[in-house]
């Protein structure tokens, strides 16, 4: 194997990029793998956020953007589930986002991500007034989805989830749906389902677990749903898979653009309902208060979050890689996958992911499809395939 | 093959010159790869993407910016919301 060197690069210092706002801190419904409530710590937080809190941040942002001189600055309203925050609240925190973008000059691009229920026509005008983009969380068909993402009676959610994507598509609300994959069931029923609501643009999202759990193997389930991908995609562009493209653009030329793949440090920044500030809050899974800081909005600036212990320390497990880890070929594709994946009481950060052996296999099964549909175009118009030059090369 | 992919097409267009290009015969991969194509050519042996006045942003996993073109018109990473260009502005340089 060659690699380079097995050193951890250095990344660049640079300000927050975007906040994740959780402006409520409870749920309306009852999903049995929610990391949130991993954390008995988030009933300790106002169940949502106040007025005050709401204008010390915008102040916040505004102060930030200033300083940094931002172009864009997203926003991410999240929960628990942020609907419960109210429409009127959000009408007035995006009418004030609009203000701050009037007088920087700053783009302030507003997702909230949802599980649905609550979605009505009200919604469907606010997100339309403010251009929301929505995700929507939905666990591809019914039988698959009311396993996990149920109400506090145990009946299923996805025939109002179903309801409310079909809505926000029909008002072209911009839209992606976010599963959760379960490797019990086929990528296809995913792949179908979502075609079959015309919902274009998902995620299937890796399920959350640390390594001193053993969850199920995934890679059979990625290494269809990339199939799914090109197949659907081979001619025109049909479909919009985030993990997959994610994959695929890591392997290509590093440049995942989430923090579920690829190597690059995580430095997302969570304002929570009270106005503390955390750091990535899917940590949380890792256990009790493990996020909490004493950091706050009211006391400090957004930036100030960068030196805050438990937030530095996110970071540098973020890119401080365990040694199987920095001596992969698939290295900086992968970045040691999801953070709270490589989470474990012994070592905290200091392990591969518990998904590692799935990683690998999906990434070397997209490479190898990749090898074969990536060409070299020299000046000359020649045209070159990459596994024909990597086999001219090795030989 | 033992080695980062990326490296890989990086090596092969610095022999093949300056000027040549990466492509695919597969619309989706070329999709992806048209972001990437200037930054890759740029870059020559290292195709971190070219630094650029401004934060970079790596979206939130669970997040909804992910560029939902599909039926809309653009790609996953054209324009926000019609017209916005709110992508990825920048890479982390290894240094």
């Amino acid at each position: 194997m060659l690699i380079d060197d097995l050193e951890t690069p250095s990344f660049p210092v640079q300000p927050i990029a975007q906040l994740l706002v959780k402006v409520a801190a409870r749920c309306n419904i009852d999903c049995s793998y929610c990391y949130w409530f991993r954390d008995a710590a988030v009933y300790a937080k106002p169940k949502l956020m106040s007025a005050d809190v709401r204008r010390q941040l915008l102040r916040r942002i505004e102060e930030h953007i200033a300083k940094y001189s931002l172009a864009e600055f997203p926003l991410t309203l999240h929960g628990g589930e942020p609907l419960l925050w109210g429409a009127e609240n959000f009408h007035r925190m995006a009418e004030a986002c609009e203000d701050i973008s009037a007088r920087t000059g700053c783009q302030i691009p507003i997702s909230v991500t949802t599980n649905g229920v609550l979605i009505d026509e009200s919604w469907v005008d606010c997100f339309k007034a403010h251009d929301v983009m929505v995700a929507i969380s939905l666990d591809g068909p019914a039988h698959i989805h009311d396993v996990h993402r149920r109400t506090f009676q145990g009946t299923g959610t996805h025939e109002a989830v179903e309801r409310a994507a079909r809505m926000l598509l029909s008002h072209d609300i911009p839209m992606t749906a976010l599963a959760v994959c379960n490797p019990a069931h086929q990528a296809k029923e995913y792949f179908d389902f979502f075609a079959s609501c015309g919902i274009r643009s998902y995620d299937i999202m890796i399920p959350d677990a640390t390594v001193d759990e053993d969850p199920p193997a995934i890679a059979a389930f990625y290494k269809d749903l990339f199939d799914l991908w090109l197949d659907a995609n081979r001619h025109e562009q049909t479909v919009g898979i985030r993990i997959v493209t994610d994959m695929v653009s890591a392997l290509l030329a590093n440049d995942s653009p989430t923090e579920g793949v690829g190597y690059s440090p995580v430095e997302l920044c969570t304002v929570m309902t009270d106005g503390s500030v955390e750091a990535h809050d899917v940590l949380r899974i890792a256990g009790d208060g493990v996020n909490q800081t004493t950091f706050n909005i009211f006391e400090h600036a957004i930036d100030d979050v960068r030196n805050e212990p438990r937030w530095k320390a996110a970071r540098e497990a973020s890119i401080n890689l365990c040694e199987t880890c920095r001596r992969c070929e698939f290295r900086d594709a992968c970045g040691g996958g999801y953070l709270p994946h490589r989470f474990s009481k012994e070592n905290g950060y200091d392990n591969p992911s518990v998904y590692c052996d799935d990683l690998y296999a999906t990434f070397e099964h997209i490479r190898s499809v990749l090898e074969s549909h990536v060409y070299i175009v020299s000046p000359d118009g020649e045209r070159r395939k990459v596994s024909d030059e990597l086999a001219r090369a090795a030989g | 093959m033992g080695i980062l992919m990326s490296k890989v097409i990086a090596s092969l267009l610095q022999m093949h010159g300056p000027d040549a290009t990466i492509q695919s015969d597969h619309q989706g991969i070329d999709a992806l790869l048209s972001d990437m194509r200037g930054q890759i050519s740029r870059s020559g042996d290292d195709l971190r993407p070219a630094d650029t006045i401004g934060a970079t942003q790596v979206y939130f996993r669970r997040g909804g910016f992910v560029r939902g073109g599909y039926g809309g018109g653009a790609f996953r990473r054209g324009a926000y919301g019609g017209g916005g260009g709110f992508r990825r502005a920048a890479g982390f340089r290894r240094v």
